[in-house]
């Protein structure tokens, strides 16, 4: 908003009062939310996203609403989707590092930063972020426990079923709890559990916007592999298998491999 | 008005449990030619599911030109999303169709749309 003559909040209400189809509804909530006012901004931004659906500022201003709110992860899925629609768009992706960077999100912010840098490379606030994120990769010790996964979980029902490329258990939060996935190493699995993380946390959206209910899976195929994201209480657990494998046997896989994941995380809990 | 993609999503349609076929432009995410039953907001979907599609294709370093399957499994139904260059072919199942038959479908009018795309 900066550069810009704010209008009033009257002459806002008025607009989006009267013509129902305004996009001025996104300025308004971006007015209620720096007021505090959080339930009248997301009541307001989410009936305009009814009617603008792919409107960018509204879902990025949505996002702001669900941080002011501390609902990160709602936050994330929709500066996710303004990155989807506009991925030239810097502001969500400024807002992405910084809330990575809060999170020690380290691999996440380092994808973004990148991004942000290739859109905007005179930007002086990419600059102070990628410094914040160099000091704080330099602060956090080589092989601590960030990422350091145990691939035991899964390592038997992985060799009961021929075919399987790997298995892996990722907390809702993106970072990798168990299991191994790629064999170009732990990095690839923890940038492969953020993303399908992300892709989880859509596929919900997608299903609950269009009336479907709760999310069961999510199967992705191509050529040569089918991965298989499936939700359960406090992550996702992902199998991947070769596309060769009866996709009954894969599922049966998958049925398992939750039950396993279930378990390990129930236990963790007690 | 008949259009290219008549029979195609004709195909899709056949199978009982479908409530919606439609072409999509994977990258905008807008509708090129789809029937839906009454209650499926077809613009709604494509441009959703599109989104969801091209996360899942990045997030597993699909170049394009590659086909990718991607399916959602929800409560009350599913999508399947299949493509392989520029235009999708995405159906809405209820939970009582045969996923399996869908499927075959779908994948069957991927590989037509891209051969029409070729064409083109």
């Amino acid at each position: 908003m900066d550069g810009k003559t704010r209008r009033s909040l009257q002459s806002l209400s008025e607009e989006v009062a009267t013509n129902p189809n305004s996009t001025a509804f996104v300025e308004l909530a971006a007015a209620y939310r720096e007021r505090g006012d959080t339930e009248r901004a997301l009541r307001l931004c989410l009936r305009g996203l009814q009617r603008h659906p792919t409107h960018v500022e509204a879902h990025f201003e949505l996002g702001l609403i669900y941080e002011a709110r501390g609902e990160r992860e709602l936050a994330l899925d929709e500066w996710g989707i303004v990155r989807q629609l506009a991925p030239d768009h810097v502001a969500s992706r400024l807002v992405l590092i910084r809330l990575y960077l809060d999170e020690k999100r380290y691999v996440d912010a380092e994808i973004e930063l990148k991004a942000a840098r290739e859109l905007a490379p005179a930007d002086s606030t990419v600059a102070e972020l990628w410094q914040a994120l160099h000091a704080a990769q330099r602060a956090v010790a080589p092989g601590s426990a960030d990422g350091a996964a145990s691939a035991d979980l899964f390592a038997a029902l992985e060799k009961e079923q021929p075919g399987t490329l790997g298995i892996m258990l990722v907390g809702g939060d993106g970072q990798l709890l168990e299991g191994r996935m790629t064999r170009r190493g732990a990095e690839s699995d923890r940038m492969l559990g953020v993303t399908l993380s992300g892709a989880k946390s859509e596929a919900t959206r997608v299903a609950s916007h269009l009336g479907l209910g709760e999310l069961q899976g999510m199967i992705i195929e191509s050529a040569v592999a089918r991965l298989t994201v499936s939700p359960v209480v406090g992550g996702i657990v992902i199998v991947a298998t070769r596309t060769e494998v009866p996709a009954g046997q894969a599922a049966r896989l998958v049925q398992r491999a939750r039950e396993i994941a279930e378990a390990h995380l129930g236990n963790k809990e007690r | 008005m008949r259009t290219p993609y008549e029979n195609l999503l004709a195909g899709v349609m056949r199978s009982p449990g479908v409530r919606g076929a439609l072409v999509v432009a994977v990258r905008d995410g807008l509708v090129v030619d789809g029937r839906v039953h009454v209650g499926v907001e077809g613009e709604a979907v494509a441009a959703l599911a599109a989104s969801l599609y091209r996360r899942a294709c990045r997030a597993t370093g699909a170049a394009e030109g590659k086909g990718r399957f991607v399916e959602l499994e929800a409560d009350g139904g599913r999508i399947m999303i299949a493509g392989k260059n520029d235009l999708a072919i995405m159906a809405v199942l209820q939970r009582r169709a045969n996923a399996g038959r869908v499927r075959v479908a779908v994948q069957r009018a991927a590989d037509d749309l891209a051969a029409m795309e070729g064409q083109a």
